[in-house]
């Protein structure tokens, strides 16, 4: 221990006491740099005592990385006689290194020379602590500024880049070097955009967040699409700022891209015309695939050859000389993905294998490349190309193939629309041509809802214009008065049943004229959770009906002319049936007159001769009466009346006939049949048809007996059944239903009309007619008449 | 009495033939059919014959010629209702005494029969 450490040691000891308490470690030394002192503060933090620190006992306190530099630099200092200060770490008695900051300042003399060194040695570890982990911070900003995803820089108060990140000079093609200290406008802003640019590049200086997507440009002026954030950063001093570009050209794109397609699905929806519709589409592609030129052709009905679709950008004269183009293996790109089905490729004409003479062609029209794939519809037909064409050599890049396959698609949509569409409204024409010559609408209805709706036609038949929205209650209004009852309850019955229905009434309209309508629904639904809804028919059956009525009347005049005409060649046999009793009459005449003149008068045997006069003016009556009823014209009322009475009056009237045919008739007749409601003449008019017939069929018989039978009898539904039999020649089966048509004989006289007449007869009357052969020779004509219900006359 | 057989296959005309001829004093048989007439036991003795043409089963002109061929020559008188034209030759020819068409008056019916009776 020196003298000084002596001074100090022996201290008073308030002074003592007093550099005890300063909190830092105090300590002296040497001019050599030996230690003379410490306080008791340094030995606390130690654990050194006294006698171990003084000297160079204190490097043994002193972190051992830290030693070698903090004795060097004591040593610089002491050399140099200059007050210094390092860090370093100092152990701590429990053995924990903390960071302190040595001090030494040293004490001259007169002359100069060092005669003491005092130090203080503070406890820096917080201090130390929080610059390292700033220091720490820092870099990770660092780190993050420059490998941030987005386009950074940092600006002054002028805007000037103060710095940019890697990203930056990525997306705008600048080096840091480039860019620092320019002002960012110069880098950045497009000339058509310098006013948004300086406006918020004003906002940024006045401390406002700016945020947008514009456009900027880069240093090889392209623009790009970009969002933008504008921060300013506040500091003390002037505004600076960030500035963040995040590069959204691409999003961009895709967005343009979709709204593009959007547009062309609202077109192709809205049903626009066709060419408007792929004329877009080639705008689109072409905005898409800078440099490109899109071309649309179609093929033709029969798959042979190309046809002119659009192509809005490709000069008329190259695509009139593509229209009418055959398709084939080597005729170009276009007829070749038509052809193949598959894309087509073709980077640059001059190298491709294509004809000459194709080439010589776009090479004519400054064409290079092109791209042609097949539009294919759903079914797979070839309905077209899209093909792309391009002014220099290229190949498509995987996004351009995405492009091209993506709007041919769409393409083939808005064309197979097109088609449907097409043929829907052909089929629609049709329909309603074949509803207005088939004076045929459709309707569907659904009771749940009374939604009805009607086809042009349907209009047209109820006299409504179809801005009237259909109604049952329209409908209704213009239904005859007379039918509504029957409108009402099968309306209702169809309903409550949802079952199919069909029925006729009439239409009166108000300038009184009356239309026949015939209905036929069926049910729609088939789902019984489906709510109910028939579709249908309305037929205007006013001229069927008319015609209908024309040919009744006819009928009638027909069935009165063969009437007429049956009788006139029966007319021998009528005189006869006529003559047999007039000659009884005029015989039993002279008889009573002989009797009365005898003497004595025989009295009886004249009563006897005047009854007999008496009964046979009364069977010539019945023929007369009889007859004139054949003879009248008309003979449309239906009356109830039994089958078995017409039969028996009509093989009265022809059995004279019969008889001149060398034929027999018999009758078996069943009792209690009902009535039937019926046109007497009418059916006289059947039975004598079949009679004579029958008659006729066995006119070259010689080898049995000619026979005619006839029976009626019930029919297996209720109604009343007439078989007229005969021997005759019988019916080859092809004739079987022949017989029955107009003018159809196997007979060297007659028109044929008789058994046509009978058959409308029955089918009036709503019976069946039909023939049928024996077991044994001759054939059976057999007819049915419905039983009369009891209802009201029949019109 | 002379026997004048009726045969005809209306009723009627039977009936009035049978009262106007006994009405006038003859003896009459009548027959529905030509073949009752064959069958009956008055062939040899009929004197006069009023037989209808045309009846079911065999008619006037067939019974004349079976009549015939069994040898049997009766006058007969045909009657008919019948407008037929070509009949009343045909009979006629074949030796009927005459041929009435129905209605006939009583003066033609008794000139015909009395003109058998002669021939008889």
């Amino acid at each position: 221990m020196n003298d000084d450490t002596a001074e100090i040691a022996t201290l008073p000891d308030p002074y003592r006491f007093a550099i005890d308490t300063i909190p830092g470690l105090v300590w002296t030394s040497l001019p050599d740099g030996n230690v003379d002192f410490v306080n008791q503060r340094w030995l606390d933090y130690t654990g050194l005592s006294f006698e171990q620190a003084i000297g160079c006992g204190w490097q043994a306190a002193v972190c051992p990385d830290d030693l070698p530099r903090l004795v060097d630099y004591w040593h610089s200092i002491l050399e140099s006689g200059t007050p210094g200060e390092f860090e370093a770490r100092l152990r701590r008695h429990d053995g924990v290194d903390r960071w302190f900051l040595f001090r030494g300042v040293p004490q001259c003399d007169d002359r100069g020379g060092v005669i003491k060194w005092y130090g203080q040695t503070t406890d820096i570890e917080d201090r130390k602590r929080a610059d390292e982990e700033l220091k720490r911070q820092t870099a990770h900003l660092d780190e993050l500024f420059e490998l941030a995803p987005h386009a950074v820089v940092l600006v002054d108060a002028e805007v000037r880049v103060i710095r940019v990140n890697r990203e930056f000079t990525r997306m705008f093609g600048y080096t840091a070097e480039e860019a620092v200290g320019r002002p960012l406008l110069d880098l950045v802003a497009p000339e058509e955009r310098l006013e948004e640019y300086r406006n918020n590049a004003r906002m940024l200086s006045s401390g406002q967040k700016v945020e947008s997507e514009t456009v900027r440009r880069r240093k090889d002026g392209v623009r790009l699409q970009v969002s933008m954030t504008a921060s300013p950063v506040l500091t003390a001093g002037p505004i600076e700022g960030y500035i963040i570009y995040r590069d959204i050209t691409e999003r961009k794109r895709a967005e343009a891209l979709i709204a593009g397609e959007t547009r062309l699905l609202e077109m192709i929806a809205k049903g626009e015309p066709l060419p408007q519709t792929l004329e877009a589409l080639c705008r689109l592609v072409e905005q898409e695939c800078s440099g490109a030129t899109c071309s649309i052709l179609f093929v033709d009905e029969d798959g042979k050859r190309l046809r002119h679709g659009v192509a809005p950008g490709l000069p008329t004269a190259y695509t009139s000389l593509l229209d009418g183009w055959p398709i084939g293996p080597e005729e170009g790109p276009c007829a070749l993905a038509a052809f193949s089905r598959e894309s087509v490729i073709v980077e640059d004409f001059r190298t491709s294998s294509l004809r000459k003479e194709f080439q010589a062609i776009v090479a004519g029209y400054g064409l290079r490349a092109c791209w042609s794939v097949p539009i294919l519809s759903r079914d797979r037909r070839v309905l077209g190309t899209f093909a792309l064409y391009f002014r220099e050599p290229r190949s498509p890049r995987q996004q351009d193939r995405e492009t091209i396959e993506q709007f041919r698609d769409l393409a083939s949509i808005a064309i197979e629309r097109t088609e449907a569409e097409n043929a829907l409204r052909r089929s629609q024409a049709h329909l309603a041509k074949a509803q207005r010559l088939s004076l045929t609408g459709s309707f569907s209805w659904r009771p749940a809802t009374g939604a009805i709706v009607w086809s042009e036609e349907t209009y047209r038949i109820y006299g409504l214009d179809p801005s009237v929205r259909p109604t049952l209650d329209v409908v209704r209004e213009r239904v005859h008065p007379a039918d509504l009852p029957l409108f009402q309850q099968t309306l209702e019955v169809a309903i409550r049943d949802g079952k199919d229905f069909a029925f006729e009434y009439r239409l009166l309209f108000p300038d009184g004229a009356v239309k026949h309508l015939q209905i036929t629904a069926h049910r729609s639904s088939a789902d019984a959770d489906e709510s109910l809804e028939f579709v249908g028919a309305v037929m205007d059956v006013t001229e069927r009906k008319r015609s209908e009525d024309a040919l009744d009347r006819m009928r009638l005049n027909l069935a009165h002319v063969t009437r007429v005409s049956t009788l006139g060649q029966m007319a021998a046999s009528i005189a006869h049936e006529i003559n047999q009793p007039l000659a009884a009459i005029t015989i039993n005449g002279n008889a009573s007159l002989r009797w009365l003149a005898s003497e004595p008068p025989n009295l009886h045997e004249a009563r006897e001769a005047t009854h007999r006069i008496v009964r046979d003016g009364q069977r010539a009556g019945d023929v007369i009466t009889r007859l004139r009823s054949l003879f009248r014209r008309d003979g449309s009322a239906k009356e109830r009346l039994g089958m078995s009475e017409v039969v028996r009056e009509m093989v009265a009237i022809t059995r004279a006939e019969v008889q001149k045919g060398g034929a027999s008739i018999h009758t078996r007749m069943a009792e209690d049949l009902p009535l039937v409601a019926g046109d007497r003449v009418q059916l006289q008019q059947l039975m004598l048809n079949l009679i004579m017939n029958a008659v006729e069929a066995m006119s070259g018989v010689h080898d049995r007996r000619r026979e005619i039978i006839i029976t009626t009898g019930p029919g297996e539904g209720g109604e009343v059944l007439v078989a007229v039999r005969d021997s005759g020649v019988g019916l080859d089966p092809e004739e079987q239903d022949k017989v029955f048509d107009a003018f159809y004989t196997t007979r060297q006289t007659g028109m044929g009309m008789g058994l046509a007449i009978s058959r409308s007869i029955v089918e009036h009357h709503g019976g069946r007619l039909w023939a049928e052969p024996n077991d044994g020779p001759g054939a059976t004509f057999l007819f049915t008449i419905p039983r009369d219900t009891g209802g009201a006359p029949c019109p | 009495m002379p026997l004048i057989c009726v045969v005809d296959d209306d009723g009627s005309i039977r009936e009035s033939l049978r009262g106007l001829l006994e009405s006038i004093g003859f003896a009459v048989e009548t027959f529905p059919s030509a073949q009752t007439f064959l069958d009956s036991t008055w062939l040899g003795n009929t004197d006069c014959l009023i037989l209808d043409v045309r009846m079911p089963g065999m008619r006037g002109p067939e019974l004349q010629r079976e009549l015939c061929r069994r040898g049997y020559d009766i006058p007969t008188v045909f009657i008919t209702a019948h407008g037929d034209e070509d009949i009343r030759p045909r009979v006629l020819s074949e030796g009927a005494v005459d041929c009435l068409l129905k209605p006939f008056s009583e003066a033609a019916l008794l000139g015909a029969i009395r003109k058998a009776l002669a021939a008889a």
